[in-house]
């Protein structure tokens, strides 16, 4: 595993009859930031929780990063720790521990949070803690299932800007999952659009960020992704 | 014209004031509200204990059968002297704290195997639930026939009683934990020991709380019960020979000694609580 951080081939998934994915290959590169984008029900999700290993495929093969962090829709914050523990979970103790998991809520500007309880905190902030916690692990992969859902517009903006921060600092690979065209064609080197179980098409998007939503490019792409997720 | 002006009508309102000095008065009336409380929650009480008294010193009741609250008094007077008192609390106690703690420690280990591991579940959770519908008082005649009247059938009955409450709150507990919660475990590499110290008993220590301290209580109702197998020793040793010479006042004096205790229970699980989960406070609640 040299150059990518996600390789998939020939992966299927299926419940009962139910096909939620075919035959699907997919790569992603290190440092490269994909989203996948796609309906609801069309195995998005699954394809992401395929890769972070909390399903398995029916048949075909995924080879993922060793070092993979996952941030969820919900923040899955331990409501029994504080948020600096939450960062830490099992690896580390003490002073040492609390020291990096401050460095890693200092990143997404929670440090004065560190001894609090989750429940204190604000969606937004729950949810920098979760990114917190996947990125103080230096992860190779960062899976995101649409970590913005369940923000308002104005948090979710101001989310997807730290995100873009902190893949550029960090370089992780980056695969998220989403359902808005815009947030998809704002973030990605590259957008895959799913539809019933098939990657049906992988755009480029050679824009320099922050990108503008209402440029001509971005509006042309835009079209491009509409159109392949037909119906 | 008349469309245009506003109706000469004025708007009932209320109006709170965040003035100092207000807010001052508002709370000088919250606890004048909290001393009528207290004074109100004693009355009872005090008067029982008033109209007790006077009937024991008017005649109306036989002395015998209800001694005064002073004659109560000075049977305490009379243990503590001979020091039957400071002998059989240290004895009781014992009995009652290691019975619930190899009780509640069985009780807490069942329940966490029970709670992640669904074969264990299937396998001890419908006996359990059987046994645990006998009431353990029933159990006391065939414990002395099994364990004897020494300590051993004591610290069985205690022990019989202790182990459903802490394990079947820890069961739930850890069952109610979102499952999604679980799942960190996985996304984050962690080990079954370490999901159990991180994620598992700290989320399910409010209800397993829950489970000790019914726990505790039912402690000290089996110990009641243990005490009146053939006693040497102990709280039930005071009562049982208070009873044996007629001395109503010593028996009572026993009976308000294991009421004190379960109040103290009570009080120490409450500071517990608060010192094992402060992270449900922070509501302000």
């Amino acid at each position: 595993m040299a150059a990518d951080v996600v390789r998939a081939e020939r992966l299927t998934k299926r419940f009962g009859d139910q096909m939620i994915l075919t035959d699907l290959d997919l790569t992603i590169g290190r440092g490269e930031f994909v989203v996948l984008v796609g309906r609801s029900g069309t195995g998005k999700t699954t394809l992401l929780r395929i890769i972070a290993g909390l399903e398995d495929g029916t048949s075909g093969a995924v080879e993922v990063a060793a070092r993979t962090s996952v941030v969820f829709q919900d923040p899955r914050l331990i409501a029994a720790q504080r948020v600096w523990r939450n960062v830490v979970l099992a690896s580390g103790r003490g002073k040492e521990a609390y020291r990096a998991a401050r460095a890693s809520l200092a990143e997404v500007g929670l440090e004065n949070k560190a001894r609090q309880w989750p429940k204190t905190l604000s969606g937004g902030e729950a949810q920098r803690v979760g990114l917190a916690r996947a990125l103080y692990r230096e992860p190779d992969l960062l899976l995101l299932d649409e970590p913005f859902g369940a923000l308002d517009a104005f948090t979710r903006a101001q989310a997807q800007d730290l995100v873009v921060r902190l893949w550029r600092s960090h370089r992780p690979g980056v695969l998220l999952v989403t359902h808005d065209i815009e947030e998809a064609l704002l973030l990605a080197d590259r957008v895959l659009v799913l539809g019933r179980g098939e990657i049906r098409g992988d755009l480029k998007v050679g824009l320099d960020r922050p990108r503008d939503t209402t440029s001509e490019a971005f509006n042309a792409l835009k079209r491009q992704v509409i159109d392949l997720l037909g119906t | 014209m008349s469309t245009t002006a506003a109706p000469d009508r004025t708007v009932p309102v209320l109006t709170r004031s965040f003035a100092q000095e207000e807010q001052r008065a508002r709370a000088r009336a919250a606890a004048r509200g909290r001393a009528v409380n207290v004074a109100a929650r004693c009355l009872v009480p005090v008067a029982l204990i008033a109209v007790w008294q006077l009937s024991a010193s008017l005649g109306w009741v036989s002395t015998t059968a209800l001694p005064s609250p002073v004659t109560i008094l000075s049977a305490y007077g009379e243990l503590w002297r001979t020091g039957d008192l400071q002998d059989a609390l240290p004895i009781s106690l014992q009995r009652a704290g290691a019975g619930l703690l190899i009780g509640g420690l069985a009780g807490l280990v069942l329940g966490i195997v029970a709670g992640l591991s669904t074969v264990a579940e299937r396998l001890y959770d419908a006996p359990l639930q059987m046994v645990r519908t006998i009431p353990f008082i029933a159990l006391v005649p065939l414990f002395i026939v099994w364990f004897g009247i020494g300590e051993e059938s004591k610290a069985a009955l205690i022990v019989g009683a202790t182990v459903f409450p802490v394990y079947l709150n820890t069961y739930h507990g850890i069952r109610g934990i979102d499952r999604r919660l679980l799942e960190l475990g996985r996304s984050f590499e962690l080990s079954r020991p370490q999901v159990v110290r991180l994620v598992v008993l700290p989320l399910a220590m409010p209800q397993i709380l829950v489970g000790i301290r019914y726990a505790a209580g039912v402690a000290l109702l089996a110990l009641v019960a243990a005490e009146q197998i053939n006693t040497s020793s102990g709280i039930g040793y005071i009562l049982n020979t208070g009873n044996q010479n007629q001395r109503t006042d010593i028996v009572i004096a026993g009976i308000l000694v294991y009421a004190v205790l379960g109040i103290v229970v009570d009080v120490a699980m409450r500071w517990i609580e608060r010192a094992l989960l402060p992270w449900r406070n922070t509501h302000g609640g």
